[in-house]
């Protein structure tokens, strides 16, 4: 006497077989959709790197001195030193060799006179930054002396200015 | 009576075995899928960075340290975990940290850095003092309990050499992170002959009259030194500059005292160091904070400190005085003015002599005391030099 209903135990298996397959094949593809997950560590890293220089340029470099030397660049519009001091903190290494990042600077700050607005202007750079650069912002903020905006026809006043850096690596 | 319960079906046993080998492969291919996250680079770029900041932004820790076996109980505290004076052992130090404060990161203490990286590579149970790569670094710095290697690295302006901690880095799959710092350098005094005869000289005209000994006194204005530069007008505008005695090694420097001597008729060589003592004013003679505090006085050029007083000194003396070994953060608060006092008796022993030209030595007691303070032209002031410091884990 045969049974034919015993059939259903192989099409069971090979359609559990199957759902399983299927499942890990969409899980594997779902996957390869994952942005790579260090993507953002050397945000991270140059984000560091950028906060630290401008903060130490902020100190100022002895006990009796009034002003940082960041305080004094943005003071006097000093491009050459921001750029020179500030590669120096960004690419020193413990090594013999050097890194290569680029950056722009700007200062940023709250034009009274034209109705509570944010204004900036360039402060340095060592390359200007293209669509193809995928740069960091960094801040710090600094109490000024200064005429703003720059050529204004008023007295210096104290202020806080932000210097605004875009670091980047190539 | 043939029965066909409980035999298994060859249509079961060909549905089980396809089930089976399908649910066997889509297991093994479970662990696969997560390779793409790199967990292992994510997790040492964060241990990376937070070593760093453990290191630049946090002054340490002294006190026991968890998960050691260790030389007895440690009751040590605070954050000078550099000096041997408040944490005697390297199990009195539960965490490294290079900053000055919590209030100053990315400024080092240049006694920290110093310590930090006196670690040796051979591990000696028996060594109290010396770290070693990578256990002492590890329960200290690192934390976790994956047992990282990491390689800690800083590069000083001016200096030669890299001081590094740890092994070399690998080609690939590493953590790293690089911290811009500045390293604060201890402030110290020199006292020598041209200061010396021109304020400090017992010869009889600076000086009038004799003195059975000599006293020299050495004053920490408390009230100056730690006043607080955030809310008053002082003479240092900043935190990271200020000289702070429970913190910072004091080092003095006493030299050219061969040449104070009179000439002649005398042939006095070396005089006697007969005592130290700190106290509230320059001449208590009760009420001393400490008697006799030679451990860290080295006379003549010697590498060790002498050991018992009085003792023969020729042409110098160096105090080193470590934080918080004299003059912790209390005592300096509770006596805002201390003076530390050398007292000096010359090996002179003919008594006629000794009463006419004996004598012609260091003594401030006509002069008042030297001041230990933000006066550049007697002290040498910190300074802060730049550095780099790098933190690989892997």
């Amino acid at each position: 006497m045969v049974d034919s209903g015993g059939q259903l135990y192989t099409i069971e298996g090979i359609a559990a077989a199957l759902i399983m397959l299927i499942s890990a094949y969409l899980v594997v593809n779902a996957t390869s959709v994952y942005t790579p997950g260090d993507t953002h560590i050397n945000d991270m890293q140059l984000e560091v790197l950028g906060s630290d220089a401008l903060q130490v340029m902020n100190m100022p470099v002895n006990g009796s001195s009034e002003k940082s030397p960041l305080q004094e660049i943005v003071e006097n519009d000093d491009a050459s030193t921001f750029n020179m001091t500030f590669l120096n903190y960004v690419n020193n290494k413990t090594g013999s060799e050097m890194d290569n990042l680029h950056y722009t600077a700007n200062v940023a700050y709250r034009n009274i006179s034209d109705g509570d607005t944010t204004w900036s202007y360039p402060l340095a750079s060592n390359r200007n930054m293209t669509a193809g650069d995928h740069p960091v912002r960094v801040t710090e903020w600094v109490l000024v002396d200064k005429t703003l905006p720059p050529g204004a026809p008023y007295p210096p006043a104290e202020r806080a200015v932000l210097v605004e850096v875009f670091l980047w690596r190539d | 009576m043939h029965n066909n319960n409980g035999n298994l079906s060859v249509d079961f046993l060909a549905g089980f075995t396809i089930f089976i080998i399908a649910f066997i492969w889509v297991a093994t291919m479970i662990p696969t899928l997560f390779v793409g996250l790199n967990a292992h680079s994510v997790d040492y770029n964060a241990v990376a960075y937070r070593t760093s900041v453990i290191l630049a932004e946090d002054p340490g820790a002294a006190g026991p340290v968890s998960g050691a076996p260790c030389f007895g109980v440690s009751s040590a505290s605070g954050s000078v975990w550099e000096s041997t004076t408040t944490a005697p052992t390297k199990c009195d130090i539960a965490r490294f940290g290079l900053a000055i404060s919590r209030d100053t990161p990315n400024v080092l203490d240049e006694n920290k850095v110093d310590r930090f990286f006196s670690g040796t590579d051979t591990a000696d149970p028996n060594d109290k003092t010396n770290f070693t790569y990578p256990e002492d670094y590890r329960k200290r710095a690192i934390f976790g309990d994956y047992p990282y290697r990491f390689n800690i690295s800083l590069r000083i302006d001016g200096e030669n050499q890299t001081r590094y901690v740890g092994e070399a880095i690998p080609e690939a799959d590493y953590g790293y992170i690089r911290r811009t710092v500045l390293i604060k350098s201890q402030s110290n005094a020199t006292i020598d002959e041209p200061l010396i005869k021109e304020r400090y000289w017992s010869n009889g005209t600076v000086m009038q009259g004799n003195y059975s000994e000599d006293r020299f006194t050495i004053h920490f204005n408390g009230t100056k030194l730690l006043k607080d530069i955030t809310t008053s007008p002082h003479e240092i505008n900043y935190r990271n500059y200020q000289i702070d005695p429970s913190l910072d090694t004091i080092v003095i420097n006493i030299t050219g005292l061969d040449t104070l001597y009179y000439d002649s008729p005398s042939s006095l060589t070396t005089t006697n160091l007969t005592g130290i003592f700190l106290a509230t004013s320059p001449t208590a003679s009760t009420g001393r904070l400490f008697n006799d505090k030679n451990t860290f006085t080295y006379i003549d050029g010697n590498s060790t400190p002498v050991g018992t007083l009085p003792a023969n000194v020729t042409s110098n003396i160096s105090l080193v005085i470590p934080p918080g070994a004299v003059i912790s953060g209390s005592t300096l608060l509770a006596n805002p003015q201390v003076y530390l006092t050398l007292i000096f008796k010359n090996n002179n022993t003919i008594p006629t002599i000794n009463n006419t030209y004996g004598n012609w030595y260091i003594n401030s007691s006509m002069s008042g005391p030297f001041e230990y303070d933000y006066n550049a032209a007697n002290v040498t002031q910190p300074q802060l030099r730049p550095g780099v410091l790098e933190v690989a884990v892997w």
